[in-house]
């Protein structure tokens, strides 16, 4: 397997992400320059120029018209995908962690860090995309504060069956869901003793993995929020995603990025681990980049993934026939065992 | 005495009460001196003291007649009885007196019945009605060849790690599995090894050594006790190579029983021996600090048990263990003996002793007849080996130059299976650390450098046997014409490896492949696998401290272990101890490490096939490599159904756990498709599939064709 190195940012990826029919490959780096990619030749398409801080987190919507990108510079943007052109900007209090679109593209979530005397926010607009962005309300429909005594900051936010909750992730290592309209915590888990980098979802939504810097990752039911398998590693994990055609896992992660210098590639940890979904054991990694590995996407159709790191780079990894041809390793039970 | 003080005449006065005792001599009832003697001629009185002086003079040839109780011979009525009580000086005399005159023809119609008096009175207590015997109930013996059938044609092994001692199938195949791990044992709180292990010959038992009371035999299909043999401070246990006899053996120089031989069908001690057969090894040992008496050595089909002694060895009979013909056989100046593993013939070898020449003799046994003598001169010391099944012995002869400042080693290689013994020689300049017979085979391997102190070593093979090759056909050698393929017994030189690290070699029990390693504390434990019929390495590999090496039984595994010893110095493996496991091409198939590693010893097994059997596999092999090929993948197979048992449910669980989750995916459609403004993202005509041709040039090239002119 030869991948694509795609180089084009200038600082560590902090984001990438394939869209929704899989052609199109985003990426988001500290470099304030959000990039979209052929997924397909890795060719660079175009980027989207605006941005005055890292940008954290993209998200395009289903038609892959228009891109949100979320921002320390306190700001996420509205993009025309194909255009590049901005279609508006929402101003925030403090630097934007989060964003997502709501099913249907007619609203988003976002969310925002603490920053001086404004306090960590998570905030939902509304956007009908087939009116005039100007007469879109600048103001989020609904604000939910969070608390500042606990000092926690949001991670990551998706909105859940059909826009009826909203799923925040906390560095804590807690999960919240919230009601899109009047903003209570509808539940609340605590997978993981410390801080949840990401958080992703299969393609239908139904199940999700979680990321943790205290080194696993944990597998959940969306509808009933049980933990169903937990993937335990050596390094802290930053992000993991759940392959749509078969029952795998990839998990991408090393040593924090502050104490990386200290180390050698080979010993930071920087591959990407391929886990068995089901039976939790590691049957693989990939290597290549010489930090952390910061995300990882995998593409709808399932042959291909992109994984970005503190490095910069971006590798675009085409699974090879041998990959495409795996079996389960249990074999199927004899008939009589089935009866 | 009432006017006395009492108090005076208390401390002469015993509390206790008086014993009178008078100490008769013992009257003696024993009549081993008197021989009854029948059959004698029924006489008149008159004639009775002519007899008994014609009966008398008999006796006394065998020995001193007793003056105290004269022969007598009881009448009957007027005549004899016919019989008379002869009394002798002592006791070994009437002995020998039934053994010399028993049977004896008196006269004419008189033969004589001589027997001791002590064995008649014995006939006393015979009862007169014949009662039959009751059998006792039959109480089937552990199978001790059940491992033999195991299905998986694995072999086994022990080892010994901490508290544990565990024995292992191992086929090369998968990772080696516990047969037993004495859980029995455990159970009822007790160890079932504190000590050593050790295998009996053909793997039936196992025994274990507890030093303060003795050993325990094991064995069956499921390790139970068979045998238990007291012995207190035993140091070492050997078993006859038909295991039908065991040996124990305490160093405790002043014992009596220091050696002891056990029958182990009955359980019974036949024989015990003191640690040296005579003061002078004892001396000998003092002197250097060390105990290493002369070793018992059984002969290798358990008829014979012989030691050495001061210019003898001793050789008793199995299982009565009386001497061999009543005498030892004299072996002047013996420095060490040792049986033919493939038949009951002696090896020895006597150093240089004034004018008479060093000997290497080889003697049959029982008829004592020497084979073969071989005088040798300027003799350092002979080291002898055995082919493992008898054909060949091989002396390894330090000699030294008559200025004795340089010595140098010489080969006497005996054809013990040929008429006459031939012996060849072969000289080696080189110093030889270490030589080895190929088993089964004809060839020996050596190790050899140009001085002692080199570190690099040069391993030679030679074969006692030479193939005619095809150039050399037809060449007449003692008148016979030579033809290709014919094998000739004549000593050849195979190859040479030079330049290797190797202090030890280990040729595998199938023959062929050897392994050449080095052990000890200074080496690296690096190991060669080494393919002497195709003269190749097969592998190089290493084994870091490793303390011993050891081939399974069918030559198919290598285990290479770091062993501590079991006292003390651990803190010097530590680190390394464990084994590993290798197939004979160097593929190394299994690794384990443990903090406390003792032993690691093969379950020996004999050839159970007879020769025909052999050959019918070999002409068949074809045949039997299919099935056990099969045999393997449907046990493999089986084996992986049954260990992925837990994990084929998880999956179940877990893709029905899917499959719900889908289902309430499925449900939310419609208002999903309504939410995307009537685009329904799961209709697959939503979709149009389309192939794309790319063209992507990998490589340009600008040659210039031949201009137009």
């Amino acid at each position: 397997m030869r991948p694509i190195l795609l180089k084009g940012h200038e600082r560590s990826i902090t984001y990438v992400n394939y869209n929704y029919d899989g052609d199109l490959l985003f990426t988001a780096s500290k470099d304030n320059v959000p990039t979209v990619w052929s997924a397909t030749t890795g060719e660079r398409i175009g980027t989207y120029n605006g941005h005055q801080g890292a940008v954290w987190d993209i998200d395009c919507n289903k038609f892959s018209t228009h891109l949100l990108t979320a921002s320390a510079d306190a700001t996420c943007k509205m993009w025309n995908v194909e255009s590049g052109e901005e279609v508006q900007t929402f101003k925030h209090r403090g630097p934007v962690r989060g964003v997502a679109w709501g099913e249907g593209s007619q609203c988003f979530a976002t969310i925002s860090d603490p920053f001086m005397d404004a306090v960590a926010m998570i905030s939902i607009y509304d956007c009908p995309l087939d009116s005039n962005p100007e007469t879109w309300s600048p103001a989020p429909r609904l604000e939910i504060e969070l608390p500042k005594e606990n000092a926690v900051k949001a991670t990551n936010v998706v909105f859940l069956n059909l826009n009826e909750a909203l799923f925040v992730t906390f560095d804590d290592g807690s999960i919240r869901l919230y009601d899109v309209v009047n903003g209570k915590v509808l539940n609340m888990i605590t997978p993981h003793t410390k801080k949840i980098g990401r958080v992703s979802f299969n393609r239908e939504k139904t199940l999700f993995i979680t990321s943790s810097v205290d080194t696993t990752a944990k597998l959940y039911d969306v509808v009933k929020l049980e933990h169903l398998k937990t993937y335990k590693t050596d390094r802290p994990v930053n992000d993991a995603v759940i392959s749509p055609n078969k029952e795998h896992i990839l998990l991408g992660g090393g040593q924090d990025a502050m104490s990386v210098t200290t180390t050698s590639g080979k010993a930071g940890k920087f591959e990407t681990k391929f886990f068995h979904l089901v039976y939790e054991t590691e049957f693989g990694v990939v290597k290549g980049h010489f930090g952390p590995i910061n995300a990882l996407a995998i593409n709808p159709d399932g042959r291909s993934y992109a994984s970005g790191a503190e490095d910069g780079y971006i590798r675009l990894h085409f699974f090879d026939q041998e990959y495409v041809n795996m079996k389960d390793p249990v074999p199927d039970a004899p008939t009589e065992e089935a009866n | 005495m009432s006017n006395l003080p009492s108090d005076d005449h208390s401390d002469y006065m015993s509390d206790g009460e008086v014993q009178y005792e008078v100490k008769h001599p013992k009257l003696n009832e024993n009549f081993s001196t008197t021989v009854i003697i029948a059959n004698l001629p029924q006489v008149l009185e008159s004639k009775v003291s002519k007899l008994t002086a014609v009966l008398g003079k008999l006796a006394g040839k065998v020995g001193a007649l007793s003056t105290a109780t004269p022969p007598l011979m009881p009448m009957n009525g007027d005549k004899t009885h016919g019989f008379a009580f002869i009394t002798f000086q002592s006791s070994a005399d009437a002995t020998k007196c039934v053994e010399a005159i028993n049977n004896y023809q008196f006269d004419k119609s008189h033969k004589l019945s001589v027997h001791g008096y002590d064995d008649v009175c014995g006939l006393r207590t015979v009862q007169d009605t014949y009662v039959e015997k009751q059998a006792k109930p039959y109480v089937p013996q552990a199978d001790t060849g059940a491992w033999l059938r195991d299905p998986g044609q694995r072999d086994a092994f022990c080892i010994r790690q901490g508290h544990e001692t565990e024995v292992h199938w191992a086929d090369g195949l998968r990772d080696p599995v516990i047969d037993y791990d004495g859980s029995r044992e455990k159970a009822a709180g007790i160890q079932w090894c504190k000590d050593r292990m050790e295998w009996s010959p053909k793997g039936s038992f196992m025994a274990t050594i507890i030093k303060q009371k003795g050993v325990i035999l094991w064995g069956g299909e499921s390790y139970e006790k068979l045998g238990r043999f007291a012995h207190a401070d035993v140091d070492h246990v050997s078993f006859s190579p038909c295991e039908g006899y065991i040996m124990t053996v305490s160093n405790k120089p002043d014992a009596l029983d220091a050696v002891k031989i056990h029958d182990i069908k009955t359980g019974k001690t036949i024989r015990a021996f003191k640690l040296y057969p005579s003061d002078k090894f004892r001396q000998e040992d003092e002197e250097r600090g060390e105990i290493n008496p002369p070793a018992f050595s059984w002969s290798y089909n358990d008829d014979y048990i012989a030691r050495m002694g001061e210019d003898l060895i001793t050789i008793y009979e199995l299982p009565s263990m009386k001497l061999l013909e009543k005498k030892s056989l004299l072996a002047d100046g013996i420095k060490e003996f040792q049986w033919s593993p493939g038949a009951n013939t002696l090896a020895y070898w006597s150093p240089e002793k004034g004018n008479s020449p060093a000997q290497v003799n080889l003697v049959s046994v029982p008829s004592r007849k020497l084979l073969r003598s071989k005088n040798l001169f300027q003799v350092n010391s002979v080291l002898m080996s055995w082919q493992d099944a008898g054909r060949f012995l091989g002396c390894k002869v330090l000699r030294h130059t008559k200025s004795k400042k340089t010595v140098y080693n010489n080969f006497e290689l005996f054809r013990v299976m040929e008429e006459g013994v031939p012996v060849e020689m072969l000289d080696v300049k080189d110093a030889v650390f270490n030589f080895r017979w190929e088993p089964n085979g004809t060839r020996f391997a050596m190790v050899h450098a140009e001085n002692a102190g080199a570190t690099r070593m040069n391993v030679s093979f030679y074969d006692m046997n030479k193939t005619v090759m095809a150039d050399e056909a037809g060449i007449k050698k003692k008148g016979k014409k030579l033809t290709e393929g014919q094998v000739l017994p004549e000593l050849n030189l195979v190859t040479t490896l030079s330049d290797r690290q190797c202090s030890s070699l280990f040729w595998s029990p199938a023959g062929g492949v050897i392994v050449l390693a080095s052990l000890g504390d200074s080496s690296s434990g690096s190991l060669e696998f080494y393919d002497v019929n195709q003269t190749i390495t097969l592998a190089m590999r290493e084994h870091y401290r490793a303390t011993d090496v050891s081939w399974d039984p069918s030559g198919r595994m290598l285990s290479t272990s770091v062993c501590q010893p079991l006292s003390g110095a651990y803190f010097k493996f530590q680190m390394d101890n464990g084994y590993m496991l290798w197939s004979f091409q160097g593929k190394q198939l299994f690794v384990a490490a443990y903090e406390n590693f003792y032993q690691f010893k093969w379950r020996p097994r004999s050839v159970v096939l007879s020769k025909e059997q052999i050959k019918d596999v070999e002409t068949n092999i074809k045949k039997y490599e299919r099935e056990f090929d099969r045999a393997d993948k449907e046990r493999a197979r089986a084996l992986y159904l049954e260990e992925t048992k837990g994990k084929r449910l998880q999956r179940k669980t877990f893709r029905d756990r899917v499959a719900d989750l889908r289902a309430v995916y499925k449900d939310q459609r419609q208002q999903r498709t309504q939410m995307n403004g009537g685009y329904d993202s799961e209709d697959d005509n939503n979709f149009t599939t389309t192939t794309v041709k790319m063209t992507e040039i990998i490589d340009t090239k600008e040659t210039v064709i031949d201009e137009f002119p």
